[in-house]
């Protein structure tokens, strides 16, 4: 029973962990917070599904719908965040939840405001291993979060362009004086933080079958929360902190009541801003 | 090959530059120096891209670079040390001189690694380390091998010596001597006179943005007014300069 209901956890948790990446890469990149980013995720859990509905098939959905909600986050860089570097710092804050609730919206008109149910895309095969019983769902929600998190976190180590995103992160002007377009990297890093909600937002559309033109609100808290337990900007911080809300959120179900969940996992995020405001990972810098 | 005509520069509505004509050759080492304020940084910010001049050319290689970003002057082969190092303190030695050859996509950086690791040895025993964990002169030895990782053709140098000890000082200026070859240029703004002299073929004296004075090392080390005002002779008050 606890093994099974870790594996649930773990499941839900890395898609936790792919919104709280992609807060963290543009927090960390530009010291800035985009709002609208649980509506990215709602808008590519909508994508993935009218692709499904068209019949195609789930990889092909999941990896359009990335694109798509990449899109759309290029698109907050553009207008909500670009034209204000100057501004106030409260000021992309603010333009980013307008954007959310247009978005919102949208996809009232486009997709309605009633639960829309998810197309059955794959087989779905039950594999018994040992006391845990595992779908072909969590796999392949399990196997593409891991991909991901061990892609771009190598990716961001290893790489030239990975190397450039940390430098402008760091020195946005001594970047581009050796050589770093950084308006290039900071699209690039939108880009790469929608492609994730939107994935995060498919997989999770998964699990549940069924999604709302508002759900990406508790998601992107949920993402915020993760963010900050595993310490602002920090990339690993992000992953294992999604993975433990996830854990505790799925172990409260199965031993408490699910009325309690948002109590502890809020109370728990209020506790660390207060308490240990650079996470389990960060520094105290941060 | 690189040529500064009638650059004006502002802050806003300060006018900080007020009309910098300028020459750098190949094979020169040039020093540009000035005291607080006299619009040293400013006038680099302006060649680099960093900023954009009010009024004024800077030709490079036969053409006017002032509306180009800084990231494809780099690229160019226009490398400038910044004030302070600017090391990038979160990222290791070694990863510090992999993003001076940022500029140069698609090519081998191995050789590169080796001449700079050859010009100083400390950075190759240190580069595994953060930046941040250097001392402030192996911080400058940094900026340095970073800048020639670039492969640049011009190398601008924003007081180089700041806050080194004179051993340290003397160091920098050695290094400085060893990158001066027959195809490449240096500008070197320094406060430190004396030694920027002793390195430089030729220098200009900057005043509240504007060229006071220009002309060859031992001339403007054995001007009257340069001594006293620049190395340390009788107090003189800067403005006597520029009667
Ligand atoms: N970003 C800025 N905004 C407004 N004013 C500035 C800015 N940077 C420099 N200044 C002003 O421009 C003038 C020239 O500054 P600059 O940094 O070019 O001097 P400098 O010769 O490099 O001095 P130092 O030897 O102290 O480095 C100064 O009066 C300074 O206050
Ligand atoms: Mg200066």
């Amino acid at each position: 029973m606890f093994l099974q209901q870790l594996v649930n956890g773990l499941t839900l948790g890395s898609t936790y962990s792919l919104l709280a990446l992609g807060f963290t890469l543009v927090l960390g990149l530009l010291k800035m917070l985009n709002i609208a980013h649980g509506d990215v995720f709602m808008f590519g859990a909508f994508l993935g599904l009218s692709f499904a509905m068209l019949g195609m098939p789930l990889y092909l959905a999941l990896i359009l719908a990335m694109v798509g909600a990449g899109i759309v986050t290029i698109i907050i860089e553009r207008l909500c965040f670009r034209p204000l570097r100057k501004a106030h710092f409260l000021m992309p804050l603010l333009s980013t939840i307008a954007f959310g609730i247009v978005l919102q919206n949208v996809a009232t008109q486009i997709w309605g405001s009633e639960p829309s149910r998810y197309p059955q895309t794959t087989e779905i095969a039950q594999f018994q291993l040992g006391p845990v019983l595992v779908s072909s769902i969590d796999i392949i929600i399990l196997a593409t979060s891991i991909l991901l998190m061990v892609g771009i976190d190598q990716f961001v180590k290893r790489t030239s362009f990975g190397r450039a995103m940390r430098a402008t992160s760091e020195k946005p002007q001594t970047a581009s004086l050796l050589g770093v377009n950084i308006n290039w990297v900071i699209v690039f890093t939108f880009f790469v933080s929608g492609a994730l909600a939107g994935v995060a937002g498919v997989l999770t559309a998964l699990v549940y079958l069924q999604i709302t033109p508002f759900i990406g609100i508790r998601q992107g808290l949920i993402g915020m929360v993760a963010m900050v337990i595993g310490g602002v900007g920090n990339l690993r911080g992000a992953m294992i902190g999604g993975l433990m809300i996830g854990i505790i959120e799925i172990m409260n179900d199965a031993y408490f009541t699910a009325g309690y969940r948002d109590i502890i996992l809020f109370g728990l995020f209020l506790a660390f801003i207060v308490f240990k405001p650079e996470g389990l990972f960060g520094t105290k810098e941060q | 090959m690189f040529e500064v005509k009638g650059i004006e520069a502002r802050y806003g509505t300060i006018q900080v530059l007020k009309g910098i004509d300028l020459e750098v050759r190949k094979g020169e080492i040039v020093t540009l120096i000035g005291a607080n304020g006299a619009g040293k940084t400013t006038l680099l910010s302006v060649i680099s891209g960093i900023l954009t001049p009010s009024k004024g050319e800077v030709i490079f290689e036969g053409e006017n670079i002032v509306k180009i970003p800084p990231h494809k002057i780099v690229r160019r082969g226009i490398c400038l040390i910044q004030e302070g190092r600017e090391v990038l303190s979160q990222m290791t030695v070694l990863e510090n001189l992999l993003m001076g050859g940022f500029s140069r996509p698609g090519e081998d950086l191995n050789d590169s690694l080796d001449t700079v690791f050859q010009m100083f040895p400390i950075l190759q025993e240190r580069q595994g380390q953060l930046g941040k964990t250097l001392s402030g002169g192996e911080q400058q030895m940094l900026a340095l091998g970073r800048a020639l990782m670039a492969r640049p053709k011009l190398f601008m140098m924003d007081e180089p010596s700041l806050g080194l000890a004179p051993k340290l000082v003397n160091e920098v200026f050695a290094k400085i001597m060893e990158l001066k070859t027959a195809d490449v240029a240096i500008l070197l703004v320094e406060q430190n006179a004396r030694k920027a002299f002793q390195v430089a073929d030729r220098g200009y004296v900057l005043e509240i943005g504007k060229i006071v004075l220009a002309g060859s090392g031992e001339e403007l080390s054995s001007n009257e007014k340069v001594r006293e005002a620049y190395l340390g002779g009788k107090r003189a008050k800067r403005q006597d300069l520029r009667k």
